[in-house]
């Protein structure tokens, strides 16, 4: 039998967050992580246990690019092992630098929230398949678009959700950080979500995976 | 409903183009856009969405100039709201939005030919990438299969391999080997993704153990 090295703690901040409070600015968002850094106001949610090849198959349908053996890039990035690229011998053209002073790729960790958030998700029971990854678009002409749309009412029966009383689909933003949590990824989601949240129906979720000092994931609610 | 059509029928267009199944694209693109005669609808309450975004954007850059970061991410969802008259045609752009790619994706792969050959079986078909001496074989299941982790396991014991296993409710994974190859199987269904070194290569025998997997796995 496999040994599973790696776990996931997901936790989730009990209080929705209300878009209301974005316009109180950034003392009310520090707070927030302040919670979330001191465990206060939130609950641990689920532990996942990540197994080999398990990320790359969500990876190949819910993100932008398809990372091979994203499954070891993530074991790398939870240990914060930090592979060296080589130094070429011959010197460098003028105010150039190497890239071997890049360890870790935003893209990758990106990716990796990504996978993170529907393992979550399909974890938890909710019909993957009716979850669509707009992620994509944004690039271009859908920026106002959020990362995940979920059509499946499961959903609603989840512990992600504290109201039966909303309606489909629900949005989601996913944030993904090799450092720890901080308000500035907090803001640009939230921000993101309030372009298509307008009813007192309409929910939101916010899922960061961030280094605290290995991964852990938190899930912020999102209302009106 | 459209809108939830679509995303079911986007992640099945990815689950094929990571089998390379073109063909099989192909048909599910072209028999959703003619069965949908009223893709027009969303498509234009994309563009009306978009418009009001393009409106939000141009008066937060001449109002709010002195905005930066936060603050201007703040003003642009401020604007963009006060755009929207109706909510729900949010929902319908998304669907436009999809069936714009859709109709893109057509027209791409009309210049695309398909590049590998997959294997048709009555309950599965799969691909097969050579990188002797290791294989790839990509397994798309059809329908709602049960797997049988304990028929696969027994099956690959009888013909020899030692193996270590991890079998969780939604996923397994298995890790075989004897003395002539080594294995990785990660069964997420419908996809099954298969890795074999073998120490001779030969793609007829990585073929075989393939379809010995997956047969052991779905019967």
């Amino acid at each position: 039998m496999i040994t599973v090295q790696s776990l996931l703690d997901v936790f989730k901040y009990i209080t929705p967050l209300s878009l209301t409070n974005l316009f109180l600015g950034k003392l009310w968002l520090e707070n927030i992580i302040n919670d979330v850094l001191r465990k206060r106001n939130i609950q641990r949610l689920i532990t996942l246990p990540l197994y080999p090849g398990l990320l790359e198959l969500y990876n190949v349908r819910y993100t932008e690019k398809w990372v091979k053996k994203i499954d070891e890039n993530f074991l790398e990035y939870h240990s914060g092992s930090r592979p060296l690229l080589n130094f070429p011998t011959y010197p460098l053209p003028r105010n150039l630098k190497y890239l071997s002073t890049k360890f870790f790729s935003g893209d990758v960790s990106g990716m990796i929230a990504e996978s993170l958030f529907i393992y979550l998700l399909d974890h938890l029971g909710v019909n993957v398949n009716l979850v669509g990854h707009l992620r994509p678009y944004k690039r271009g002409r859908a920026a106002f678009l959020p990362d995940f749309v979920i059509w499946d009412r499961s959903l609603v029966t989840t512990p992600l959700i504290s109201t039966s009383n909303c309606q489909l689909p629900i949005y989601a933003e996913v944030k993904g950080s090799t450092c720890g949590v901080n308000e500035r990824q907090l803001q640009k989601a939230l921000c993101q979500l309030s372009k298509v949240i307008y009813t007192s129906q309409d929910r939101g979720l916010i899922f960061i995976a961030y280094k605290n000092p290995n991964y852990e994931g938190i899930i912020f609610e999102v209302e009106q | 409903m459209i809108e939830q059509e679509i995303v079911e029928i986007i992640n099945q267009i990815r689950d094929n183009l990571w089998l390379g199944d073109i063909r099989r694209v192909k048909e599910i693109v072209t028999t959703f856009l003619r069965m949908k005669e009223s893709t027009s609808k969303f498509q234009k309450s994309f563009e009306e969405v978009y418009h009001s975004f393009k409106i939000a954007q141009k008066r937060c850059k001449d109002l709010y100039k002195e905005h930066k970061g936060f603050e201007y991410e703040l003003s642009l969802s401020k604007e963009f709201r006060e755009q929207i008259k109706e909510p729900s045609k949010l929902k319908e752009a998304i669907a436009g939005l999809l069936m714009f790619d859709l109709e893109k994706l057509s027209k791409r792969l009309e210049m695309i030919e398909p590049f590998c050959e997959i294997v048709q079986k009555p309950s599965y078909q799969y691909t097969i990438f050579e990188y002797p001496s290791k294989y790839e074989i990509r397994v798309l299941i059809e329908g709602r299969v049960e797997c049988n982790i304990k028929g696969l396991v027994k099956k690959l014991e009888e013909k020899g391999f030692k193996l270590s296993k991890i079998n969780e409710r939604r996923y397994s994974y298995i890790a075989a080997f004897s003395m002539q190859s080594y294995i990785e199987v990660s069964i997420l269904i419908p996809k099954v993704s298969i890795n074999i070194s073998l120490l001779t290569p030969s793609k007829e025998n990585a073929q075989e153990l393939g379809e010995m997997i997956i047969n052991s796995l779905i019967s």
